[in-house]
């Protein structure tokens, strides 16, 4: 009856409001985890099934092990829709990376180059630019066309959408505020199965340091293609609404340190 | 509003548990094992209609309970009082 009663005060609370899932709605706002959702029901449903056990009455052990049900019913539903979640981002990343990497190669920009990130505020959606050297600043950044190969000044550049245009099933909300930027990548990347944590620290000369412990078997590098660097450009540039630059990867144990710099 | 299936088949499984509850207690029926039964079949009938795939090892335990009462029904006809 519980996870009934939190659904239908869910719903009226949130008429008219424009959300995907109101089962993920319960596990990202942490109202009710799915550990929670399978504990609540299986007390209550323990609880009434032996009390009518111990004075015989069939309505109760109906009634209790009907709860039962439900709870082990709504748990495994709940883990079966984040799974599936989790599955088709993966298939989605992996597919995003792959024509990306198959880009790179054909324009010959995988070897050496700088990476921007843009927020959607310039051009409509959030993207990814990939400059043919090293070079800095090697154009305005505000200007830049909406082509996905041009060259300026003797350097190519690729313009490709972001990793996060990919995944429908996110969107990026507009703040100035780090904390906040750091919570909202922390909950995409934790759902992603991509980290086990996530630190953000802003410098005074605009640089920003990512601090990450990742899942196992997940990479961490400078290339473009690689969707760990591109989601948290993508996510920190769009959210912050701020052109970054990626400077380079350190590793330290289990610890990442990713560094961005705001132009 | 734009719910996924599992949220429609969780939703609408909890509805009807709960109808089945009422409906049960309005009728006076007292066989724990129908109303278990019906949890069961409303299970695999919501889970079909909405299109979700949930847990393989559940399906099979809850199948063999359904069957296990199935099985104890028909004992009862075919073999009156040899079960308890």
């Amino acid at each position: 009856m519980l996870p009934l009663i939190a659904s239908l005060l869910l719903i009226y609370e949130d008429i008219g409001k424009d959300y995907k899932s109101l089962l993920y709605k319960f596990y990202r706002v942490g109202v009710m985890k799915p550990g929670t959702l399978l504990a609540l029901p299986l007390g209550l449903g323990l609880a009434l099934l032996i009390v009518g056990l111990t004075i015989w009455s069939t309505r109760l052990i109906a009634v209790g092990s009907g709860i039962l049900v439900l709870g082990v019913v709504s748990y495994v539903a709940i883990r079966s829709e984040l799974e599936l979640k989790k599955v088709s981002s993966r298939f989605e990343t992996n597919f995003y990376e792959n024509v990306l990497r198959l880009m790179l190669e054909e324009f010959e920009l995988y070897d050496e180059n700088t990476i921007y990130f843009l927020p959607s505020s310039l051009g409509g959606e959030s993207s990814i630019l990939i400059s043919h050297k090293n070079i800095d600043p090697p154009i305005d950044l505000k200007t830049v066309p909406k082509r996905l190969f041009f060259e300026h000044n003797g350097v190519f550049y690729i313009r490709f959408p972001s990793i996060i245009s990919m995944l429908s099933a996110y969107t990026v909300s507009r703040t100035n505020n780090v904390s906040e930027v750091e919570s909202q990548l922390d909950s995409f990347l934790k759902d992603l199965g991509l980290i086990s944590s996530i630190k953000i620290v802003e410098k005074p000369d605009g640089t920003l340091i990512v601090d990450t412990v990742p899942s196992k078997d997940v990479v961490i590098n400078d290339v473009p293609t690689n969707s760990f660097l591109n989601l948290t450009g993508s996510i920190i540039s769009d959210s912050l609404n701020s052109i970054l630059q990626f400077i380079k990867v350190e590793r330290n144990g289990d610890i990442y340190r990713i560094y961005f710099r705001m132009i | 509003m734009g719910y996924t299936s599992y949220t429609k088949f969780i939703l609408s499984y909890s509805i009807v548990f709960l109808a089945t509850v009422i409906f049960g207690f309005l009728l006076n029926e007292n066989r724990v094992d129908l109303y278990i039964s019906l949890y069961i079949l409303e299970y695999f009938v919501f889970s079909a209609i909405y299109g979700v795939r949930l847990s393989t090892t559940l399906n099979i335990i809850l199948f063999i309970i359904f069957m296990i009462i199935v099985a104890y029904r028909i004992i009862e006809i075919l073999f009156p009082g040899v079960l308890f």
